[in-house]
């Protein structure tokens, strides 16, 4: 087990620099001008030229740059904005929000979509499963963006029950609809995995070998089943994260909240490069490390992988 | 595993000449399957709708002239979707919006596919270190999620003229690795079938055996998967309009989605035309491959 | 179906349908069988022949819709199983009957220990502790030979190879200490030395706890060394019951015959194989009468319009061919 952890991690520290470098080269290497591109749209000076080359290394070999950069990150130095304001001041104030909101959402697609997939699963050919298999396969097909619109005016400006912008004085309420609105494609999914597997564990052998051995319903399906069924679906949910941090980005946008997602969405209008890049940057890392956690987590739940 | 729970050998012998093979009874279930046909029928719908949009709006909505006058009017005859802040007609937007969106999702699906058609191609027969090198670069490429990559792409390679393409290339580069796996895996799974191995005792070459013996039997898990990813391309791409990081000068239903949203206060009929085509034709890509995957499942048999 | 003493299980004249988009299957027709503490009886037939939806029938795990048990009783003990809630009859299975399964691979939960597996019954209905559960499950697998029980008790199914994965199975239904064993072709997935492992394991167990054992096979060889009795099934119903060396001397029904001659013989050198024509019939439609007739190599008219009944020809040997003594008498 400690091995494939070793690997994995080894695994993970490789993709995070051959990410971050994509990123870095696109941002900094495919713009014609790559200081026009620091600044945005605004003209910048001779001075300001000078300054930003000094700043960003940009007389030195591109991998030197890279170098430099990635050395900030890592030791904790993310740069500054086009405005000059810190980077590191601006995500510690952003990140507090949209870890609140990702929690939310994550709790709310891994509770309602495995319990109701559960359910379904077993009731399967019912009215609650063909009504979650309509249900989901709508949320699926909407974008994320058009989900949030339409609740955001439906049940926010129409019915009124929720805010339908970010309120702080609110606290964790504040993040309900938005969270909903995060989750919808996640749990969506979940559901119909979790129904699909739970189903085709139902009519397993090992299932006929349980009920002989005179163990009620109820065990057979609560612990030999689940525990089958779950393996898919949290190998699933550890491909979510990277769902979830993209659409933040947009719910975050929608609901004017100013969390990690919603810096990036103003630094993307406004053109802030370093900002982008730092904030992807970030973003890569956590996606990474999540996943990885979620691969042990796999191999420990199924035994048959361990061993590879 | 036999299934004795289930009423054992009820049949007898098929009525049919020749051994029904996996594609027949693909096809037998898929033809009598209600969704594959509705969402077949959308899909092509769509596809008119973009190629020949003219056939379907007697408006242009690329050289029409929107009145402030008409601003936020509702559906009336003639104008069966009403009219948006600019005063445009919506209905011909939606229209003349198709094909930005059917462009993109073919040509990103089509970039997409190759590369993966390739690197599973060659990584699932060769083997080795080719694979595990090819391995590394579907892990860099899937380190980035897809919205995340796709906004920095598309912003990075777009400039004023350039249209679909940024964001054509954003996607297709960025979608290649969930293909490209499934493809290895079938290949994999080919590579070890006994024709592969009379092929090779008749002389052919490592080139010949790939793409004759072997592309053609493992191509069909990838097709299904890259059907769904048009559907997921559509919707990315609708969202990195609404974003504002989209396509430039082409009218797209994402953009025109993000313009209704600001003034949805004043109207919602410029917000749910296009929002109704674009989750139409997402889950209509998404269904049909389903569909087929269904059929296609020995497992479900 | 005797008014002697009751037997330990007895099947009693069971018909059991599957409801299918084909049409009826009528899977299991009027089979009657018994067995006692400390004999074995084979069940013995083809693929489609309702051996294994008998064994399934008898431990009440058949899925009810499609299957619905027409008519018939399986009594226990003198109980009725059929005749009990759900509840009684769970509180039978792995407690008074047990049951091993074809292919241990996909028998067993992948995800749990083999010890984990075998204890649990012995956690949930016997009140076992975790560590006197274990403990019990090493002795367990000792017994059925498993090698280095103890360092392997917590080890998964497919680390295990097959002759080893089904001795687990052998475990985990003895774990109970049920009266009667039932198992469901036990050696099917097996090399056939490992075949003999395993029969070998079952016959001792078999002398050490007296248990009642039902053999589901359709491989004639696996049953000779083991059985005490056989019953050959058809489409269904038994077509002969003997004790096993009357069976192989000789044969009171033609299906019976054939089976025996279809298999290969080192001593009969370049003589053709011989194998029965035609295929088993499909269970929507059996033919009438005598369901083998159109298969039979020595059919009459009257074998497809009478339904031949069991025929004593002493001994215990019974067999439903209206030609019964005729065909005992060949060769």
């Amino acid at each position: 087990m400690s091995r494939y952890i070793v690997r994995r991690l080894l695994q993970m520290v490789l993709t995070f620099f051959g990410t971050t470098f994509i990123v870095y080269a696109l941002m900094f290497q495919v713009a014609d001008d790559p200081l026009q591109a620091l600044a945005g749209e605004r003209p910048i000076s001779a001075s300001q030229r000078a300054q930003l080359t000094d700043q960003y290394h940009l007389d030195e070999p591109f991998l030197v740059q890279y170098g430099y950069y990635m050395r900030g990150f890592l030791t904790g130095d993310l740069g500054r904005t086009i405005a000059g304001r810190p980077i590191a001041d601006v995500l510690l104030e952003a990140w507090p929000r949209s870890l609140q909101l990702g929690l939310l959402a994550g709790a709310f697609a891994v509770v309602f979509g495995v319990g109701g997939g559960v359910i379904a699963g077993l009731r399967r050919g019912g009215w609650f499963d063909r009504g979650v298999l309509a249900l989901t396969l709508l949320v699926i097909g909407t974008p994320i963006f058009v989900l949030g619109t339409v609740f955001q005016t439906v049940f926010a400006g129409q019915l009124g029950w929720f805010r339908p912008s970010y309120a702080p004085e609110l606290g964790l309420a504040t993040y309900l609809l938005p969270a909903i609105v995060l989750a919808s494609l996640s749990l969506a999914t979940t559901m119909r995995l979790t129904r699909t597997s739970v189903a085709e564990n139902l009519r397993a052998d090992y299932v006929r070998t349980a009920v002989s051995k005179g163990l009620t319903r109820r065990r057979v399906v609560g612990v030999h089943v689940l525990r089958n069924s779950l393996i898919p679906v949290i190998t699933f949910l550890g491909t979510e994260i990277g769902y979830l941090i993209g659409g933040a980005i947009v719910t975050e946008g929608i609901f004017n909240i100013p969390g990690v997602g919603g810096r990036l969405f103003q630094a993307i209008r406004l053109e802030d490069g370093p900002l982008v890049v730092t904030i992807v940057s970030l973003l890569v890392l956590i996606f990474l490390v999540a996943s990885l956690i979620v691969d042990v987590l796999y191999a420990g739940l199924d035994p048959r992988i361990r061993y590879e | 595993m036999s299934e004795p729970l289930q009423a054992p050998n009820v049949g007898g012998v098929a009525a049919t000449d020749r051994p029904r093979s996996l594609t027949d009874d693909a096809w037998y279930d898929l033809r009598r399957n209600v969704v594959f046909w509705i969402a077949g029928s959308i899909v092509v719908l769509i596809v008119l709708i973009a190629a020949f949009p003219h056939l379907f709006s007697p408006i242009d909505a690329r050289t029409a002239n929107c009145s402030l006058a008409d601003s936020m009017r509702p559906p009336a005859a003639g104008h069966w979707f009403g009219f948006d802040k600019q005063g445009c007609d919506v209905y011909a937007r939606v229209i003349y919006g198709a094909r930005s969106s059917a462009l993109v999702g073919v040509f990103s699906t089509v970039l997409a596919g190759v590369l993966a058609l390739g690197v599973g191609l060659i990584g699932g027969f060769y083997g080795g270190w080719i694979d595990a090198l090819l391995a590394r670069g579907v892990d860099i490429v899937l380190g980035l999620p897809l919205l995340l990559g796709a906004i920095v792409f598309a912003k990075a390679l777009a400039s004023q003229d350039t249209g679909i393409w940024p964001v054509v290339l954003a996607l297709g580069l960025l979608g290649w690795p969930t293909p490209a796996r499934v493809m290895r895996s079938s290949v994999i799974a080919a590579r070890q079938q006994d024709y592969v191995q009379a092929a090779r005792i008749l002389g052919a070459g490592n080139g010949r055996i790939m793409l004759r013996h072997i592309l053609p039997n493992a191509i069909a898990p990838m097709i299904v998967v890259l059907t769904i990813l048009l559907g997921t391309f559509i919707a990315v791409e609708a969202t990195l309009s609404f974003l504002g990081v989209g396509p430039r000068n082409v009218i797209s239903w994402g953009t025109d989605i993000a313009e209704a949203q600001r003034w949805i206060r004043e109207a919602a009929h410029p917000l749910l035309f296009p929002s109704g085509f674009l989750t139409l034709t997402v889950l209509a890509f998404i269904m049909l491959g389903d569909a087929v995957r269904e059929a296609f499942d020995p497992r479900l048999r | 179906m005797t008014t002697s003493p009751a037997h330990l299980l007895e099947v009693d004249d069971l018909h059991v349908e599957f409801h299918t988009r084909d049409g009826v299957a009528r899977v299991i027709n009027g089979v009657s069988l018994h067995v006692d503490a400390g004999e074995t009886l084979a069940i013995l037939g083809e693929s489609g022949s309702g051996k294994s939806v008998t064994a399934q029938a008898i431990m009440g795990i058949l899925d009810m819709p499609p299957a619905v048990i027409r008519s018939g009783a399986i009594r226990y003990a003198g109980r009725n199983l059929l005749a009990l809630d759900d509840e009684a009859r769970r509180r039978v299975r792995g407690r008074d009957i047990a049951m091993v399964f074809q292919d241990a691979l996909s028998a067993l939960n992948p995800v749990f220990p083999v010890g984990w597996q075998i204890a649990e019954t012995l956690r949930r209905r016997a009140g076992l502790s975790r560590t006197e559960a274990e403990a019990r499950a090493i002795a367990l697998m000792d017994r059925v030979k498993i090698p280095a029980a103890r360092a392997r008790v917590r080890a998964y199914p497919h680390q295990f190879s097959g002759g080893m994965r089904q001795r687990v199975m052998i475990a985990m239904a003895l774990a109970l200490g049920p009266k009667i064993l039932i198992a469901d072709e036990p050696t099917t997935a097996l090399d056939v030395t490992v075949q003999a492992q395993i029969m070998d394991l079952l016959a001792d167990l078999r002398r050490e706890t007296n248990m009642a054992v039902i053999l589901i096979t359709h491989d004639l060889g696996v049953v000779a060394g083991v059985a005490d009795r056989i019953a050959v099934m058809y489409t269904g119903r038994i077509v002969e019951h003997a004790d096993v060396f009357g069976l192989y001397e000789s044969q009171g029904h033609p299906y019976t015959r054939a089976l025996l001659e279809s298999i290969p013989r080192i001593d009969r050198g370049d003589e053709p194989l011989k194998s029965i024509m035609g295929l088993p019939p499909n269970l929507t439609r059996i033919p009438s009468g005598c369901p083998f007739h159109p298969r039979c190599y020595r059919a009459e008219p009257v074998c497809a319009v009478e339904v031949p009944p069991h025929i004593d020809l002493g001994h215990g040997r019974t067999s439903a061919c209206l030609f019964a003594r005729e065909v005992i008498d060949e060769r």
